[in-house]
């Protein structure tokens, strides 16, 4: 693969911002200061406030190294600093609510916390934002610069974009913000949302100001001409710069999906499906599984509520990325790896059209398969929906996960089962070659069966694989 | 429906300038950025600039009056481990 617009190491996605860019070199992140960027990169770091970010855990940590092993990309940097390298990156667009909104608290906690030292943030991406389990960690130190007093918030436009519309559009309308947001890949304009909000819903304060009047100014003739006046004749007193930040926190805090209020995070309960014999049984082979090959990650394709993401976390895998196309699930898995502090990420995935490479000559935000690093997976309750509610060849599912990791386990469900019957209860059956025989032989032509097992009445069957 | 909007758009307008001549700040700065802001962002914020200091000007005397009020009661029972009424 090659990243090449500056540099074969060059991260595509970081080359917006002048003062520096990011290269990836044998499995180690490096980043540029550039001299223009320098002269706020030594201001920022002599106020204490990243040493303070770091220690606390809400910004990268970094080290200055010698230019020189960047070879000739850190030639005309000022400093190369080396980061530490994240088990995965994903995208706004395939976060669910609830890690979009925990990334936009983090975000404007991060902006309020450096106005205190004087620090300002030059801009409001959702791209700078990455996640360990479920807890938001920053990523672009260079984003600080100084504070200049009575400056505006440059960022504010695409803070709402990329954060604030997006929550919105769920929390208002009901709409989930993934598909939007991949499509535009910038977040939802205002001018966008204020299209589609219900009129009694742009009275309050919040939605009037950030979205209804910001559109309509946007729009309006002559806005250039205003906005210059106001930059150059006006100033946005610290106080109320802190105040905006202040009040999108609280607002944002309390905005839930539309119908589900919060029930949904006080109705989880710990555990409460782990009764049946059938999870018992899948239970222990996840566990055998992840306490044989010790996953460092591992990939929960179809991950649900994340039972069994947990059961290979409590079994030793390090950290599980996990996959579903159910936002409610997604919100409920979420909630589970917050209340018990598991590192475990689930991410909004429609197995059959994931991310693209999109952006920037298509190298900008790259496609899941090209950030695909999983060492295990497991893909429970998946086969049939593709292969019979997507009408995916079944060898051709078979060829996608084997593909994805070097083992795993795939569960595969019999025609007979309720569910697969559920699938086809409107529908012709044109499936003549979904069976257990043809799934094995598939996956035995790509991979050694290590063990399988069955383990409900109805026949579902788990496959251990090694991939040949 | 058309004629609602209208009078909405006029009405944001008319407010607009009647509060930037209100609570408008004048002095000037300059402002630098690899960001466009945005126009509608630029102005909006110009617009509240002044909202935004009255409304943390009267967060800090309605956590005054809070606080008060919560020492008058407290004062009968015990000082100690006040609430912090920032807390989320």
């Amino acid at each position: 693969m090659s990243f090449g617009i500056i540099s074969k190491a060059a991260v595509a996605g970081s080359f917006r911002d002048p003062g520096g860019q990011v290269y990836l070199l044998d499995g180690r992140v490096f980043r540029t200061v550039m001299p223009c960027a320098v002269e706020d990169f030594n201001f920022v770091r002599a106020t204490g406030l990243i040493s303070e970010l770091v220690e606390k855990g809400q910004l990268i940590p970094e080290s200055i190294v010698d230019p020189a092993m960047l070879g000739e990309a850190g030639a005309d940097a000022s400093y190369v600093l080396e980061h530490p390298l994240l088990p995965f990156i994903s995208y706004p667009y395939e976060w669910s609510f609830a890690a979009l909104k925990a990334a936009a608290i983090h975000h404007l906690d991060i902006h309020l916390c450096a106005l205190e030292y004087g620090v300002t943030l030059s801009d409001a991406t959702a791209y700078n934002i990455q996640f360990r389990g479920v807890v938001p960690v920053f990523i672009d130190s260079l984003s600080f610069r100084r504070y200049q007093e009575g400056e505006f918030w440059m960022g504010h436009r695409q803070f709402c974009e990329q954060f604030l519309n997006p929550l919105l559009l769920r929390s208002i309308t009901g709409i989930p913000h993934n598909s939007w947001y991949r499509g535009g890949m910038e977040g939802i304009s205002a001018q966008e949302l204020n299209q589609i909000l219900p009129f009694h819903r742009k009275l309050s304060f919040n939605v009037m100001t950030h979205v209804v009047l910001q559109a309509r100014f946007q729009s309006q003739a002559g806005s250039q001409r205003d906005a210059e006046r106001v930059v150059t004749k006006r100033k946005l007193a610290l106080t109320a710069f802190r105040q905006m930040l202040l009040g999108l926190r609280k607002w944002i805090y309390k905005l839930e999906p539309a119908g589900t209020g919060k029930t949904v995070w006080q109705e989880y309960s710990q555990d409460n499906s782990y009764s049946s014999d059938e999870t018992q049984l899948k239970r222990k082979f996840i566990t055998l599984f992840t306490k044989s090959v010790s996953p460092k990650i591992l990939w929960d394709i179809g991950c649900n509520s994340g039972e069994y993401s947990k059961a290979a976390l409590d079994a030793g895998a390090d950290s599980v990325m996990g996959f579903d196309f159910d936002h409610g699930a997604l919100d409920l898995a979420f909630s589970r790896a917050s209340l018990e502090g598991l590192n475990f990420l689930p991410l909004y995935l429609d197995a059959a059209n994931p991310a693209p490479s999109q952006g920037w000559a298509q190298r900008e935000r790259l496609g899941l398969m090209q950030r695909s690093n999983a060492d295990g997976i497991i893909a429970l309750a998946l086969v049939h929906h593709l292969a019979i509610g997507k009408n995916i060849p079944l060898p051709s599912v078979v060829d996608w996960l084997v593909n994805m990791a070097p083992q795993g386990i795939i569960e595969f469900v019999q025609k007979s089962d309720p569910m697969v019957k559920e699938l086809l209860r409107l529908r012709e059956d044109i499936f003549d070659n979904y069976n257990a025989a043809s799934f094995v032989r598939a996956l035995e032509e790509r991979a050694i069966i290590v063990k399988s097992e069955i383990v409900s009445v109805s026949g579902r069957q788990l496959f251990w694989f090694r991939r040949r | 429906m058309v004629n609602a909007r209208q009078l909405q758009i006029y009405i944001f307008n008319a407010t607009a300038h009647s509060v930037m001549v209100l609570l408008g700040l004048s002095y000037s700065t300059s402002a630098f950025a690899y960001l466009d802001p945005g126009t509608g962002s630029i102005i909006l914020q110009g617009l509240i600039a002044g909202v935004m200091v009255v409304v943390a000007a009267g967060g800090v005397f309605w956590q005054r009056i809070k606080s008060f009020m919560s020492s008058l009661f407290s004062s009968t029972k015990s000082s100690k481990n006040d609430p912090d009424i920032n807390s989320d």
